[in-house]
């Protein structure tokens, strides 16, 4: 007889992913967007394959082969970390099938478990993805034995185990705290965002002190020294002493098996606590107010948005970045820093190649948020609303749009203004550097709705499926990140023309929006799962 | 004569080559009528209310709502409309107020009218002392009544739902019976689908049945069962188009 635990996280997984509903379905329509979602996907995996080998070649370019392991699976735990804090206290409390789950014979510790190996399966696979490209490089180049290559596997293996538990003790304790209050999902959100910011300011501070002409060697040994020091450990097994790689296998394996053990004896109390209701409020009359289809669409998009801590702060981890950012420039100014060094190395004519480099790293982060990209598969079992809404689909998609830049302007435009005093620009730097970050606020913002129109997914029950396992968020962030990254290195190659490339993206922007104004003009919303009669026919036996 | 509100024709849903949710079926619905919609599990009574509300797409046939097409037509046919499905799950993360606000501005209801309504259904559904507090506090019973309320703001002409009494207190359901003859008198139409073969024949004044995708019965409710139970009259239909 199979474990418990595992039979329960293998009806999760068919859920998150998704994948069990597309075996089963005739529907055409559904494998046919799973076909374009796989195909944009792959783009996405193939995206940080790229940027996995570049990084690989980085090293080995340096001849730093041997802090290319140790660095990479600090990248992706780190990486595990910060996804896992976005999802929070919902890896193990907000799922809608706990009373389901705990009306089963199961002991509370075995949902736990359940729940944690469920997202740790998804982090494995992402670890992987980052591991093994890198990893291959690695042993191209001939700096690895088969005693490393067992190493790495086991390392790759339990690495996801520690951030993820760190990660969900955290939200537990974050869930336990917000419990207290009335406002539960507001409270909740505000000290994820605490604790988020807090881990962002000691990871900054810890690298702060890194040499200013790095090498990979030590970036590497910040990273897997300092900022993750368990992948210390991994670098000491690859150097040979084995008994390492059993001391990081030990403390992975230890640190999850502590938080399942700690939460188990609180986790019923506090789910009942998230999940106490304060009914029997009256209304007072003057809550009964008009207001215009889109803005009320709006109002309603952005209490979605805050009613959820998962869903607000993956959607606002570009603002977090870009403020924590701006602030760390007015409080440190590496712009004149830079700006001395590019003076003294008689590099005066890449000066303005920073106020350009700046305001690409502003268009990076703003390409990072987007709630709009999960906003329709936000609306879940609730979608009925949205698709018999006597309302046009445009207007229904602009009001999901609006909601990602109420967060990125104000901030991108913050941390551009900052950028700008600092290296005294000009007016055409300043123009260009405030319109860009609002024109491309607007286009990711509109693409995320669109990708999320062609992509939904109504049928989650854990609302991070929707929000996590976005392919909207996937195809935007890394797609975006590669067109990003060669107009930022077009904007710092012209130098003094830089300006040329930001308006020609500024156009492009706006072109896009229209674009995608029109299309969302010949768009029309409807529920795309199928009501019960499509289950009448039997099904063929094969498909048992 | 009488207005005809809904009319569908020859509408069919296939979600696949092998799978037909709904074949060929056509039936009008006029004003005044309230009109029952009877069939088994899965026979395809929710694709066809969803196919008339604009909720789900379809290809073949057509349906009018006041003389408007759905497919070519559909925020003009949804304006008139309103639609409750069998289990609403409504915006959990807004307060019962907040729902009907959002529901009244979408529907462009007056300042006066929802201010009135609200207060006259809040106070027949005795909904009133829970419109402050968050959807997510409702049981299944005040979220009916909640979607109810919402449906009325705007007087629908066209007034679709999927087993509307499921979940109801019985005083609910009484009031929601009056609304409905209400609503018909005022020139409306009611078009649900029930399993409560009970429910059909007290209230109803014209039924259909469908088996397997496909109208096997329809109109008036006496010619439908004749001198016989509405319920011996479906399970007659059911047992003959076996096999």
């Amino acid at each position: 007889m199979k474990a418990k635990w595992l039979l329960l996280t293998k009806v999760q997984m068919k859920g998150l992913l998704g994948l069990n509903k597309l075996r089963k379905t005739d529907d055409r329509r559904v494998k046919n967007r799973a076909v374009g979602a796989a195909v944009l996907l792959s783009f996405a995996v193939a995206a940080i394959i790229l940027y996995d080998i570049l990084a690989a070649f980085l090293f080995v370019m340096q001849d730093a082969e041997e802090a290319l392991p140790p660095f990479m699976l600090a990248i992706a735990s780190f990486i595990v970390l910060i996804f896992s804090l976005i999802r929070g206290s919902s890896i193990l409390f907000s799922a809608k099938d706990h009373d389901f789950v705990m009306s089963l014979p199961v002991t509370k510790r075995t949902v736990i478990v359940s729940r944690l190996a469920c997202s740790y399966f998804v982090n494995l696979a992402f670890t992987l993805l980052v591991m093994l490209p890198s990893c291959a490089v690695f042993f191209i180049a001939g700096a690895g034995s088969f005693y490393d290559f067992f190493v790495i596997l086991a390392a790759t293996l339990f690495a996801p185990l520690l951030p993820l538990a760190a990660a969900t003790a955290v939200g537990t304790l974050v869930a336990a705290a917000a419990s207290r209050f009335r406002h539960k999902n507001f409270a909740q959100s505000l000290l994820n965002i605490v604790f988020f910011v807090v881990i962002l300011i000691a990871s900054f501070a810890l690298s702060y002190g890194m040499q200013s002409e790095p090498d990979m060697a030590s970036v590497s040994q910040v990273l897997a020294g300092k900022i993750y020091p368990p992948a210390q450990l991994i670098a000491l097994a690859l150097g040979g002493q084995a008994w390492a790689v059993f001391a990081f296998a030990a403390v992975c394996a230890a640190a999850f098996a502590l938080l399942v053990a700690i939460a188990a004896p609180f986790y019923e109390k506090i789910v009942s606590r998230l999940a106490a209701k304060s009914g029997g409020v009256a209304f007072k009359e003057k809550q009964i107010r008009k207001s215009s289809a889109f803005g009320t669409l709006f109002k309603k998009e952005l209490k979605r948005l805050t009613a959820s801590p998962a869903y607000l702060l993956n959607s606002i981890v570009g603002v977090l970045f870009l403020l924590i950012a701006a602030v760390a420039f007015l409080i440190f100014d590496p712009v004149s820093t830079l700006a001395e060094a590019l003076r003294s190395s008689g590099l005066e004519r890449f000066l303005p190649s920073l106020v350009y480099g700046g305001g690409g790293l502003t268009l990076m982060f703003v390409g990072m948020i987007l709630p709009s990209a999960a906003s329709v598969s936000m609306e879940g079992k609730s979608c009925w609303i949205m698709c018999s809404l006597p309302l046009p689909a445009r207007t229904v998609l602009l009001a999901k749009s609006a909601t990602g830049p109420v967060f990125s302007v104000p901030a991108a435009l913050f941390f551009n203004v900052v950028l700008l005093v600092q290296t005294a620009a000009s007016p055409l730097q300043w123009i260009v550097l405030l319109l860009s970050p609002v024109a491309y606020a607007a286009l990711v913002s509109m693409a995320g709705a669109g990708l999320n129109y062609k992509f939904p997914r109504y049928d989650w029950t854990n609302e991070t499926a929707a929000v996590k396992n976005s392919v909207p968020a996937l195809i935007l962030s890394f797609g975006g990140l590669a067109v990003e990254g060669v107009f930022i290195a077009a904007a710092i190659f012209l130098t003094r023309l830089g300006f040329i490339v930001y308006i020609f993206f500024i156009l492009i922007s706006i072109l896009g929006c229209v674009l995608l104004w029109r299309a969302f003009g010949k768009a029309r919303l409807f529920d795309g799962s199928p009501s019960p009669a499509v289950y009448r026919m039997p099904a063929p036996s094969r498909r048992f | 004569m009488q207005d005809k509100i809904l009319e569908i024709s020859h509408f069919s849903k296939s979600y696949s080559a092998t799978k037909r949710a709904v074949d060929d079926l056509s039936l009008d619905v006029y004003a005044g009528d309230i009109y029952g919609f009877i069939g088994q599990n899965g026979a395809g009574k929710t694709t066809t209310l969803r196919a008339v509300t604009g909720v789900m797409d379809f290809s073949e046939g057509d349906i009018f709502i006041c003389g408007k097409s759905v497919r070519r037509d559909p925020v003009a046919c949804k304006s008139v409309t309103a639609y409750i499905p069998d289990n609403p799950d409504l915006y959990e993360f807004l307060t019962g107020i907040q729902y009907l606000n959002f529901m009244a501005d979408v529907y462009g209801v007056s300042d006066a009218d929802r201010k009135s309504r609200i207060g006259k259904y809040a106070d027949m559904f005795r909904i009133g002392g829970d419109l402050g507090s968050l959807i997510g506090a409702y049981s299944h019973g005040m979220k009916q009544k909640l979607a109810v309320i919402g449906a009325l703001l705007h007087e629908p002409k066209l007034f679709v739902l999927d087993e509307p009494f499921v979940g109801l207190d019985p005083e609910a359901a009484f009031k929601l019976k009056q609304v409905f003859k209400e609503m018909c008198g005022q020139g409306a139409a009611i078009f649900f689908s029930t399993h409560v073969l009970d429910v059909a024949e007290k209230l109803c004044n014209k039924i259909a049945i469908i088996k397997g995708g496909r109208l096997v019965a329809s109109g008036n409710i006496d010619d439908v069962r004749g001198d016989e139970s509405l319920e011996s009259v479906f399970l007659e239909v059911v047992e003959q188009n076996e096999g």
